[in-house]
């Protein structure tokens, strides 16, 4: 009885269907425009190249007794920015050329791009971390640079480090504090579609750190303006 | 040929004197540090009365406010439509989530041994030094740690600078190149009583001494009185301090 009743009330929806599509009078001429709107997504591609040209390494400790070269984890168009095991404490060094940075976007107001230290310098037999900002600085590729041109310090993230220090998280945009480089425009009609901007790094051992080992992870962040 | 002999002497009399007092003082060790004096514009900005125009805008008729009103409504009604889509990206404010693009760089360095740490070296408090226009004062900016067995001294310069105008990139402001005075003072703590300019022509002054087996950390204060004609912006400095002993 129930499923007789259930039968019939199927039936009954699809002829009131039926009738709805078939019976349906023609609609009187007219017309109509609608607005359609879209937003394309802005698209920002960043790659990063160590070591990007020839003559990359470091310089500088005039007086040191030691001439700095770079270490084995240096090639060029690649490895680690490596500046040896000739640095000595209390003085100070130049890593010429070491990261081009290419950004390609189609956002028609730029893009900015962050750096910062996904943790300070870590010793790498003991542990212990000293601080980035006192230690290394950044400053644009220029052949008048030296150890001592005017350089920003990195700063240590407040984000969240991942990748074993390789990325970092962020809770929205990185902090303006850390911008390095702004370019104002699309870049689709620059060669190869990208902006490129090298970066030279400033190692300042005046705070005489231990003689050991040390590395710590920069990590570069392109957002679209 | 008696007299050249007697000239001759006399010469290496000379050349012994000089290299015999030259000998009274010996230079340990020489090291710099780099500190970058950031000069902030005044929050007070000065705008000419000229340059603050008035734009007339005529008010929008009354038919143009109806008209405009009638649309907005219209606008509101669509949208409340849209609304009911299951999906419309237009009601994301025109927000779209994506995760920025990202790269790293490790750097890695291994630091060798300063064979004259132990007599002598910096200590840096911070890197940069935020000025504004007018008189600035920096209490400790860095230390500086000295000894020696025997007496010794520590005098300071600025880096780069010397009798024949400086070097282009270093010896600007606020250290300049003799004859121009620096403008950047320091006061060794405990040992001067009052701020003395850089030395910067070439020629380093005595910032503070010590007797024989003792060991100073002392603090450097600096001073620096940025005039109005200094754009804002940020200026390297790079200052020398030397360890010598007699």
């Amino acid at each position: 009885m129930g499923t007789r009743i259930r039968h019939a009330a199927f039936f009954g929806l699809i002829a009131a269907a039926a009738f709805a599509l078939l019976g349906r009078p023609a609609a009187a001429g007219g017309f109509g425009s609608v607005q359609l709107n879209w937003k394309i997504v802005p698209v920002v591609k960043l790659a990063l190249t160590p070591n990007y040209a020839s003559g990359f390494g470091p310089q500088g400790g005039v007086g040191s007794g030691s001439t700095p070269a770079p270490g084995s984890g240096a090639v060029l168009d690649g490895g680690v920015v490596d500046f040896g095991n000739q640095v000595v404490q209390g003085y100070s060094y130049l890593y010429k050329y070491a990261v081009q940075a290419a950004v390609q976007t189609n956002d028609s107001n730029g893009f900015t791009l962050f750096a910062e230290g996904s943790s300070n310098v870590i010793d790498t037999t003991s542990g212990a971390t000293y601080p980035l900002n006192q230690l290394l600085f950044w400053l644009p590729s220029s052949a008048a640079n030296s150890p001592f041109s005017s350089a920003t310090p990195f700063q240590v993230t407040s984000g969240t480090p991942g990748c074993a220090g390789a990325c970092i998280t962020y809770s929205g945009n990185p902090p303006p504090t850390a911008s390095v480089w702004s370019y104002p425009s699309s870049t689709l009609s620059l060669p190869g579609s990208a902006a490129t901007q090298g970066f030279d790094y400033q190692l300042r051992l005046f705070s005489s750190p231990p003689t050991d080992s040390f590395y710590v992870y920069i990590v570069y962040t392109a957002v679209g303006n | 040929m008696r007299k050249l002999a007697i000239v001759l002497a006399s010469l290496a009399i000379v050349v012994g004197v000089c290299s015999q007092a030259r000998a009274f003082t010996v230079t340990l060790s020489t090291k710099q540090i780099a500190l970058t004096v950031v000069v902030t514009p005044s929050p007070i900005v000065y705008v000419p009365e000229q340059a603050v125009g008035l734009t007339h805008v005529a008010a929008p008729s009354p038919r143009v406010i109806a008209d405009r009103e009638a649309f907005d409504a219209r606008v509101r009604s669509i949208q409340f439509l849209d609304s009911t889509l299951a999906y419309d990206p237009f009601s994301l404010g025109d927000m779209v989530a994506q995760t920025p693009p990202q790269g790293s760089v490790k750097v890695q360095f291994t630091v060798k041994l300063d064979p004259t740490y132990q007599y002598f070296h910096l200590i840096p408090k911070t890197s940069t030094l935020n000025a504004g226009y007018g008189g600035n004062t920096f209490t400790c900016a860095f230390e500086v740690f000295a000894y020696y067995p025997r007496t010794w001294y520590v005098t300071d310069d600025v880096y780069g600078s010397n009798t024949s105008g400086g070097t282009a990139g270093l010896n600007g402001f606020p250290t300049y190149n003799y004859p121009t005075a620096s403008l950047l003072l320091w006061l060794a703590e405990g040992n001067t009583t009052s701020f003395a300019a850089y030395a910067n022509g070439g020629v380093n002054q005595t910032s503070f001494t010590g007797a024989a087996g003792a060991s100073k950390t002392v603090c450097i204060d600096l001073s620096l009185t940025v005039p109005n004609s200094v754009a804002a912006g940020s200026y390297p400095v790079t200052l020398n301090y030397t360890l010598s002993h007699s």
